[in-house]
């Protein structure tokens, strides 16, 4: 299978079961809604190294949330459900409670599984903290220098996947990065999706265990690093030179099949010669996205 | 949001105690099982509440008050949860406790479209009491906790022995000798309290007063002094 001229190849990107927050972000002005998110979803990357994985899933505007401000919806992903809650009390703790004008709100008030996020971050008022009831939903009023840090109670969580990917095999470095900037800018706007890589994009794909280390649970995904073709099982055809991948987690597997599909056509273009995928044989991860299938699904 | 539509009949000729109709429970009731509780008139004493109103619609959790009910005393009172509107005034001790009972309202929302008569919201222990019009005095009196909002004037001692109420005044209000004021600033929570009563109950909400500043003023502090009085800046003092 070809798209513009470029080779989809037969393989699968395999993907993961993870714990699943949305939180939402007002403030006073989009300047602090922006930093705000930035330091929430910093250092978020990867579960390997981060404990978490978290990206902005889409600025609000005022109309979109619940106290008529600026927002932002964040994914915050994890592997195993009790760490969610103690990631979230951590990253609100530190980032939104210290940010100016910043209220938190749930992103999920229908999900039944709930983590307790304001009644943890609490604490920080010192026994001045106090609760309302609002709209069935309780919100604690954290008094600080400022004024009031509003925090929702309890956060709902629910199952998404983690690790939806394609690889953009390309003949120079510049033509992978145009190729995959073209594809996480058509893929940012859809709902439901974070790719939490720097700029959507990750240069140092890796795979499971390592040659030289027991210790270490991922190392550098040698059959695809250029400089190793000669001396290693390389998967990269000929002509390739350079490699990007792009990482996408949602909050279900369609939501990343429709990511997927949209980012690999906007990826195809002059100077990429093949798209593949990321997958350990397919016995780790459930989620299994055959590109040529999600290619050939309805849009 | 569904739920049984009470008209009153003919305008109220003596007060009446409309305690027993909010009575836990009121929302699986049904007309006729609603009209069978029994409220008390001034001088008339134990009457079905199916002869003061017209009862019609579904059990649900909206329950709607129409007419004058300025001398109708007790309304919501003991509320725990649902939706009372009031689509006039009521009497004395909205949303307060009920005779005999140690607390108010402990949940729910009652939204009076209208003035309400002294003690609104006396003892009340959680839920939000919205009043379009005036509060009589003593609105929130003895408070312990749970959010009354007062677009209108609020009369003399709003507040008093609050322990940890909120009372949110758009209009006047004499702040009690035993609250002090605390600061001038732009609480999150009650924009997020008057978005909800915007859009859940169509109380309406001035965008002078959503995006206003309020002064904070905390009492009682003859009790525990972890209440407030909230009191709308308006823009010409701002």
């Amino acid at each position: 299978m070809k798209v513009n001229g470029v080779l989809i190849e037969q393989t699968f990107a395999e993907a993961f079961t993870m714990r699943v927050a949305r939180l939402v972000v007002t403030a006073r002005s989009e300047r602090w809604v922006r930093e705000c998110a930035l330091k929430l979803t910093g250092f978020a990357t990867s579960v390997i190294g981060c404990k978490c994985e978290a990206g902005i899933e889409r600025f609000l505007a005022p109309s979109e949330t619940p106290d008529g401000r600026p927002g932002v919806s964040v994914l915050f992903m994890v592997m195993a459900r009790d760490d969610l809650p103690k990631r979230l009390v951590e990253r609100v703790g530190q980032t939104v409670l210290t940010c100016p004008t910043t209220a938190c709100f749930d992103g999920l008030p229908d999900a039944t599984d709930r983590v307790t996020v304001g009644g943890a971050v609490k604490f920080f008022g010192d026994g001045f903290q106090a609760s309302k009831v609002i709209g069935g939903r309780r919100y604690w009023r954290i008094p600080v220098m400022e004024g009031e840090f509003l925090c929702e109670a309890t956060f709902g969580m629910v199952k998404g996947v983690g690790g939806g990917n394609f690889l953009v095999l390309a003949e120079s470095p510049d033509a992978a990065l145009e190729a995959c900037e073209a594809a996480v800018d058509a893929m940012d706007p859809l709902p439901g999706i974070i790719m939490p890589f720097p700029g959507g994009v990750v240069r140092s794909g890796s795979k499971v265990g390592s040659r030289r280390s027991k210790t270490m649970i991922a190392s550098t995904n040698d059959a695809f690093c250029p400089t190793l073709r000669a001396i290693t099982p390389t998967q990269l055809p000929e002509g390739v030179n350079s490699v990007l991948e792009i990482v996408v987690n949602g909050v279900d597997a369609p939501s990343i099949s429709a990511a997927m599909r949209i980012g690999i056509l906007a990826a195809c273009r002059p100077g990429v010669v093949a798209i593949s995928a990321g997958n350990y044989g397919g016995k780790l991860g459930p989620h299994h996205f055959h590109l040529r299938q999600v290619l050939e699904a309805p849009a | 949001m569904s739920g049984l539509l009470l008209a009153l009949r003919a305008p109220l000729a003596e007060r009446v105690d409309l305690a027993a109709l909010t009575a836990p429970g009121w929302q699986a009731l049904d007309a006729a099982a609603l009209g069978a509780r029994v409220v008390r008139g001034l001088r008339s004493g134990a009457i079905a509440a199916g002869d003061l109103f017209t009862i019609r619609g579904a059990p649900g959790p909206l329950l709607t008050l129409e007419g004058d009910l300025a001398l109708a005393d007790h309304v919501g009172a003991g509320l725990d949860a649902g939706t009372v509107h009031v689509r006039g005034s009521v009497g004395a001790r909205a949303g307060a406790a009920a005779p005999g009972a140690k607390r108010g309202m402990t949940g729910g929302a009652l939204v009076v479209f209208g003035d309400a008569g002294p003690e609104a919201g006396a003892s009340m222990r959680r839920g939000c009491l919205a009043i379009a019009g005036r509060a009589g005095p003593a609105a929130g009196l003895a408070m312990l906790a749970g959010t009354i909002v007062v677009a209108g004037a609020v009369g003399e001692d709003g507040g008093r022995f609050s322990k940890r109420g909120s009372l949110v005044a758009f209009g006047d209000v004499t702040i009690p000798g035993t609250y002090r004021h605390a600061c001038t600033y732009q609480p999150q929570v009650l924009r997020l309290l008057l978005a909800h009563l915007r859009s859940a109950h169509g109380f309406a909400v001035p965008g002078a007063v959503f995006d206003g500043r309020w002064e904070r003023w905390s009492g009682d502090l003859a009790e525990s002094g972890k209440g407030e009085i909230l009191t709308h800046v308006r823009p010409e003092a701002a």
